[in-house]
């Protein structure tokens, strides 16, 4: 009976079901989920908001997170099943390689986890002289700079900040200044009429884990395809 | 395909204003060639599992095997590049909206694809429909997500 459970737990079959239910259910819940709650899951963490929101909005998410679980064991199970049989004529480095796509996935499945518990996001309206008091420091805002286009459109901004280590630096459009494990995020500035900037404190905790799983995932990819084309020519 | 896809673009009047300043990023030019790349090769992928249908010979679906593979590393890359241009630009890796729910279902379908295959040959006709599916799929994750639902990818 055990054994029964454990071959279904790390069979193919279980796998390929596990990932058509994840599929469906996150293909139902991008429907369930509309702009207003979309924005709601966004603004704090995952954890967070399945807590707060009421079951028939993120049951599917319930579900998906239940599956995906389910799916992390089975990958596992099927990955020490392999590496467990006889290595054959393939190559050790071709017999890992799904391995480290498999553990790669893992870990930013892990990474989504870890964020989800751990994660924080506050907006904040900003001024010249401005400080933000960070949970072990603070950050003056120094100075805000907008360019504006021909046409009006503004094509770059800036902030000039300095935290309480007397670190300096500038935030911009995708560059943003990180201290005390916070990252600090410009995400407008307006000129008229008064000098003001909106900005964004995040703490992802996942983010290491998920860039080690993406380089795993990467590296474990690129050998899989390299080895196939070396066996075809 | 491209040529379609450029003929379509006629239709729209020309719109000219400066790229917003979030998008002036490596990653985020990575992201979306990458995406575009993949989405090319899911659609020469889905012509093979066609041919394959109409009774054109099994060595198709090797061949369509190695054109999946192949755009679901694109792809693949593609989400990496996106999640860390998103860490940059906003913040985070992931934001729930229906474009990254849809990446993902494409992802993983596509994953499924791909593991289906170790089931032998038994599950041939089942591959090359997967390819077919895998490709409508692609084509709403592309156009339809950005038509029907309000996303952070309108910009």
């Amino acid at each position: 009976m055990l054994r029964k459970f454990y071959d279904t737990l790390a069979s193919l079959n279980f796998g390929l079901r596990l990932m058509a239910g994840v599929t469906l259910l996150l293909a139902i819940g991008s429907f369930v989920l509309g702009p207003e709650e979309s924005a709601r899951l966004n603004s704090m963490p995952l954890l967070v908001w399945l807590i707060k929101a009421p079951l028939v909005v993120g049951w599917w998410l319930w579900l998906s997170i239940a599956l995906l679980a389910l799916l992390g064991l089975n990958t596992v199970l099927c990955s020490m099943q392999s590496l467990c049989r006889k290595g054959g004529r393939a190559g050790l480095l071709l017999r890992l390689a799904p391995h480290a796509m498999h553990a790669g996935f893992l870990l930013i499945a892990l990474a989504h986890l870890v964020s989800s518990v751990g994660g924080f996001k506050e907006g904040v309206e900003v001024g010249e002289g401005m400080v933000i008091d960070l949970t072990q420091g603070r950050v003056l805002i120094e100075r805000l700079d907008a360019q504006v286009g021909i046409q009006g459109y503004v094509t770059d901004f800036s902030a000039t900040v300095m935290d309480s280590h007397g670190r300096r630096g500038i935030i911009r459009p995708n560059e943003p200044f990180f201290s005390q494990g916070l990252g600090l995020y410009l995400k407008q500035v307006e000129l008229y009429p008064k000098k003001l900037g909106i900005m964004e404190i995040h703490r992802e905790p996942g983010a290491g884990l998920a860039l080690a799983g993406a380089l795993l995932f990467i590296v474990g990819n690129v050998v899989v395809v390299a080895r196939k084309k070396e066996k075809e020519s | 395909m491209a040529g379609l896809f450029g003929l379509l673009a006629l239709l729209f009047p020309a719109f000219a204003m400066p790229l917003p300043p979030i998008l002036r990023t490596y990653w985020f030019e990575g992201h979306v060639l990458l995406a575009f790349f993949a989405y090319a090769l899911f659609g020469i992928g889905a012509i093979l599992g066609t041919l394959f249908l109409l009774g054109r010979g099994r060595t198709l679906l090797d061949f369509q095997y190695r054109v999946i593979l192949m755009g679901y590393s694109f792809f693949s890359l593609s989400m990496i590049s996106g999640g860390i241009w998103g860490y940059y630009a906003w913040g985070t890796y992931w934001l729930w909206t229906p474009k990254e729910l849809w990446t993902s279902i494409l992802w993983l379908f596509y994953s499924l694809w791909l593991h289906l295959r170790l089931k032998g040959g038994q599950g041939d006709r089942m591959v090359a429909w997967g390819a077919l599916i895998g490709f409508a799929i692609t084509l709403f994750t592309y156009l339809g997500v950005s038509i029907l639902m309000k996303s952070s990818h309108s910009f």
